[in-house]
Order: structure tokens, then sequence, then C-alpha cells
């Protein structure tokens, strides 16, 4: 076994409300694995869990073989990293950098070279002397990781820690920090609530929804065969008809006069589009099933036309 | 318009100002007058303030009551506050701890004399148990233990006050990057709590410091006659029959004065520097 974290049946309660419902899952070292879900699913308190800053209700947490249940937070070997930086304010940029070490009793110079060595690799040697402040949100944030990777954490944890930034500034870093960990070889459980972020970071993701995993996997296999509802609603594009989910690369919308082989599985009324990617999306409100369904096509339709949806998943 | 607009804020505080100087400023320019010498040396009564015992014993006696009381009280009042704003953050009971505060001083003292004095009620109580009654002297002592615990009893709900709000600011995850980052409580109290608590634990203490030593009642009710603590022994001197010492009393009062003023400017000017790091965070 190369795991290097195992949860076990963990579970979380407060004030008699279930946070955190038998969660069990497990992370290979070097990997990382993306927690997926919506706003309250409990994915922040399974890391806090993790870090020691929250106690489990029941479970284990064993981390290379070994129960952390009961360890300190600050004698785990696991570093989290927030939505939003918290660099000291009265330190500079490498006094932050630094702080870890010094409480790993490392002499001042090898604090300073390793907190110089990280601020190089994170591009931000040359603000060395600076205090937070004066940084941007995106910088702060590489500080903030600099920070977390310097401590040379057996497990790095990172709740949302692009939410804060714009869109522009979240797409630059998460690719910078994809490739960063990987390079470093970190072990890596990053929580978001974009599935896109997911796809593109996790080796792995696990779906929760409600302080339950749905689903977990490679990021193309749960995209492709959902195993229930929620994970279709969260991960996947597709239609549910009847017990059965039509993923959208099997779908096709044609005009209700269009000669088809393909079967037809639902109808509805084309509500929007919108151009991404250099393709035209189509936002269809299908008629018997009250939903909305978002599909690519060639062919050209105007808003408030009535539409077929094709299947040809069985071809 | 611009000069105008800058000049406004003045015009705004020029009442307190007014007040300030007419109340304050004429009180103490009329003290630091009659605390000079008419003949011979202007400073006369400051030589002789500098050479006699009983104002030297005075200054000790004072500086021990104020800095113990200050310093116990900012303590108890620190450990109450981490403990309030951490556990109770929802009783509103938790007010109760500052009902000390309305009563007056002087009224505390005495409550303090009614408990711990050699016939109070503490005393009655121990006697009963075991025949002895205190086995010290809490009140109208030497070491003033009465005066320090009526300070420590009424300046501490005061801490709280000035505190808690402070506390309830700290965003707590910063505690968590602390704890993550293998710091323990102590990390947690100097890198997180104390940068930002500091600067108005540094206020606290000097407006404390500031009322106790120069604060009369609760000495004159709890202290001794000898060596008698700043104010008692200046209005003793002001209001005794010969006016021989009033130039003496208005001379000690100009110093500790003088002292009080260059210590509030030293100390708010570092709480301000302490503070900047912080505001500029919040203000991000």
């Amino acid at each position: 076994m190369n795991h290097l974290i195992d949860v076990r049946s963990l579970e979380k309660t407060y004030q008699n409300q279930t946070i955190l419902a038998s969660i069990s899952f497990s992370v290979n070292k070097g990997e990382i694995a993306a927690i997926l879900g919506p706003s309250g699913c409990g994915k922040t308190t399974l890391l806090r869990c993790l870090a020691g800053l929250e106690p489990i209700s029941a479970g284990d947490i064993l981390l290379k073989n070994e129960r952390v249940n009961n360890v300190e937070t600050e004698h785990r070997p696991i570093v989290l990293m927030f939505q939003e930086p918290f660099l000291f304010p009265h330190m500079t940029v490498l006094e932050n950098v630094m702080f870890g070490l010094k409480q790993q009793k490392l002499s001042k110079k090898s604090r300073v070279q390793q907190g110089l060595e990280m601020l190089d690799k994170t591009e931000m040697s040359s603000y060395k002397d600076t205090f937070p402040h004066a940084l941007s949100g995106g910088q702060q944030q590489r500080v903030a990781l600099a920070r977390a990777l310097v401590m040379k954490p057996a497990l790095l944890l990172l709740d949302e820690p692009f939410s804060s930034l714009d869109q522009y500034l979240r797409d630059t870093l998460r690719d910078w920090v994809c490739a960063l960990l990987k390079q470093e070889g970190v072990t890596t459980l990053l929580v978001t609530h974009d599935k896109e972020e997911a796809m593109m970071i996790g080796d792995r993701v696990i779906l929760l929804k409600d302080g339950n995993i749905q689903q977990q996997g490679k990021p193309n296999e749960v995209y492709q065969f959902p195993e229930n509802e929620n994970v279709e609603g969260m991960f996947s594009d597709g239609l549910q008809l009847g017990g059965t989910f039509i993923p959208s690369q099997y779908l096709q919308i044609a005009s209700q006069d269009e000669q088809t082989v393909d079967k037809v599985v639902s109808q509805g009324t084309i509500s929007s589009f919108f151009f991404k990617y250099g393709l035209c999306f189509y936002q269809v409100k299908l008629k018997e099933h009250n939903v909305k369904l978002i599909l690519h096509s060639k062919q050209e339709f105007k808003e408030g036309s009535k539409v077929l949806i094709m299947s040809n998943m069985n071809k | 318009m611009k000069s105008l607009k800058t000049k406004r804020p003045y015009f705004y505080i020029l009442p307190a100002l007014l007040f300030i100087s007419l109340f304050i400023g004429y009180g103490i320019f009329r003290a630091g007058v009659e605390s000079l010498g008419s003949n011979g040396s202007m400073f006369v009564h400051y030589t002789a303030l500098l050479s006699s015992e009983e104002v030297y014993k005075t200054v000790r006696i004072s500086l021990y009551v104020t800095v113990t009381s200050t310093l116990l009280s900012i303590l108890i009042g620190l450990g109450i506050t981490r403990l309030l704003y951490r556990f109770f953050t929802s009783v509103k009971w938790k007010y109760i701890v500052w009902v000390p505060i309305i009563i007056p001083h002087f009224v505390a003292a005495y409550l303090v004399f009614i408990l711990f004095s050699q016939s109070g009620l503490l005393s009655t109580v121990l006697h009963g148990v075991n025949g002895f009654g205190l086995p010290f002297p809490l009140v109208n002592d030497q070491g003033y233990i009465g005066v320090i615990l009526t300070y420590i009893w009424k300046e501490v709900p005061f801490v709280v006050l000035m505190l808690l709000p402070i506390y309830q600011q700290i965003d707590q995850r910063f505690e968590d990057v602390v704890r993550t980052l293998g710091g323990n409580t102590w990390q947690v109290w100097k890198t997180v709590e104390l940068p930002w608590v500091g600067p108005v634990l540094l206020e606290t203490g000097l407006i404390i410091f500031a009322f106790v030593i120069a604060a009369y009642e609760v000495p004159a009710l709890l202290g001794v006659t000898y060596p008698k603590m700043f104010s008692v022994l200046v209005y003793e001197w002001f209001y005794e029959g010969s006016w021989e010492n009033r130039p003496l009393a208005q001379a000690l009062m100009i110093v500790l004065t003088v002292v009080m003023v260059i210590s509030s400017l030293i100390i708010i000017t570092i709480s301000k520097r302490w503070k900047k790091q912080w505001a500029k965070e919040k203000i991000k």
C-alpha cells in the first residue's frame, strides 16, 4: 500500500448535527486529490479535521499508517492553506515564509537559506523584505504557498486557495500551483467547488454532498460514469431520463423537421445561447423535465425555437 | 477652499481645546507658579522634595502600589478576556464582569474594608473557624494589600471592557495558521494576539497607571499613615493648618504631571506604530 493518508469512517457531529458521515478515502504519496462539493457540504470541516483543528467524532485518520486522531495540530506534518493568505502583517515576506521553520528550531542560517530558496521557486524572492500589505492578492497567495511548502509537509491541504482571486489571476495561479506541486512531489488535498478546477488539478476527485462521499475516482471516469443523480448534477453534464443518465457527448440538438436516425429522447425550447472556446452553446429548456440543458451545436438555432434532443449513446 | 478643509478638524475640536486649556491648563499653570520659590532659588521646593525622606518613601510605595495594581489588573483582565471571548461568546451574563465598573471607587474601598479589615467579615468568619481571625492585616497594612485588591477589583472589568472588542476582531484563522505551521499556544499569543491587542494593552495600562498613581480616596481609606501614597500626602500638605507645605504639594503634583505627560507621549507613540501594521492589513 502506497497510501500516504487513509481516512476511515470519519464522522463529525456538532450540536447533534451530522457534518460528516462515515467518510472513507485515501490519497497516495505525491498525488493531488480534489474534494469537490457545494457550499456547506462539509469539505472545509473535513480539511480542518485532517489538520487537527477540529476533533473528530468517530473514525480514524492514518498518516503513513500511523493513527493521528489525537495528535495535536502543531505536531501533525500537515499544513493547511486557507482561502485567504493570512500572512502575518507585522512580518516581512521572508519572515512569514520562515515562520514554520522557526517552530522546527532550525538555525537562522538554515531558515534564511530555505526561505530564500522557496521564495525563488515561487518567484517572490525580489519581495523578501516587503510587508504583506504592499503585495497584490495573487502575490500574497504565492507567499502563503511558499510558507506552506517550505515546511515540506507530508500532506498539504488547500482550502479553495484561488477563490478570493479574480478569474484571470485564478487561472494563471492555478496552473502555476499545479505545476509547482507536481515538481515538488507534494501530496495534496485540494478543496474546491469549481468542477473545472477539480478536473484540471486533481489526479483524483472526491465528490462530497451533505457530509457523504458520493463518488471518487479519476476525473474522466467520474465525469463519464456518474454513479448517482448528485454526481450527475455536480460533476457531469448530461440528461437524466427515467433512471438512465445520458452524458452530454452523446446528445445533440435537432430541429423538429430534421430527418435523423438517432433516438429522440426529449423536446425543448432554445432559451439562450453563448459562445465559449470558439463554439456556440445553446441552453435548452426541456419540455417534460422542467430542466435546462446546455449543448453545443454547429447548427444554427434561434431563441424560442422548438427543438428535439437526440441521443446516439447506444450506437 | 483646500486650506479651509484641512483646518476644519481643528475648528471642531476648538471647544474641547478651550475647555482643556481653561480648566486643566490654567490649573496646572497656577500650580506651577505656586510651586516656584519667590526668593532665592526658583526651584527651592523641588530640591526640598529631592532631599525629603518622606517623599522618597511616598514615591516608592506609590510606584509599588500602582505598578502592582496595573500589572495584576492587566494580567487578570487579559486572562478573563481570553476565557470570555473563547468560551462565552454567546452568553449574555458575561456582562456581569463589568458590574464593578459602575461602583464608585470609594464604595469599592469601603466594601474591601468591610470584608478584609481586622474586624471585617472574613476575619470574623475565620475567627469562628480557627479562633484566630485573619493571619495578617489586609487593610490599613504596610503592604497596601487592601488598596491593591480594591484597584484590581475595579480595574479588571475595565481591562476586559477595553480588550473584549479587540479580541473579537481577531480573525481566528490566524491562530489556525500558526498551529498548522507548528506553533503552540505561546506562539499564537506572541504572533497573533500580542501584536493585535498589545497597543490597547499598553494604552489601558497607561490609563490605569495614571489613575492609580494620582487617586486619593482608596489609599486614604485603606492605606496607612506612613508611608502615604502621592495624593494622600499632597492632600495633607495642601490642607493642613499651616500653608508652609502648599508649594511642596504643588511641586510634587507638577513633577507627577510632567512625568505622566512624557510617559503618555512615549506610550502613545509606541502604540500608534504598533497598530500601523495590523491596521494596514484590516484596510485591505
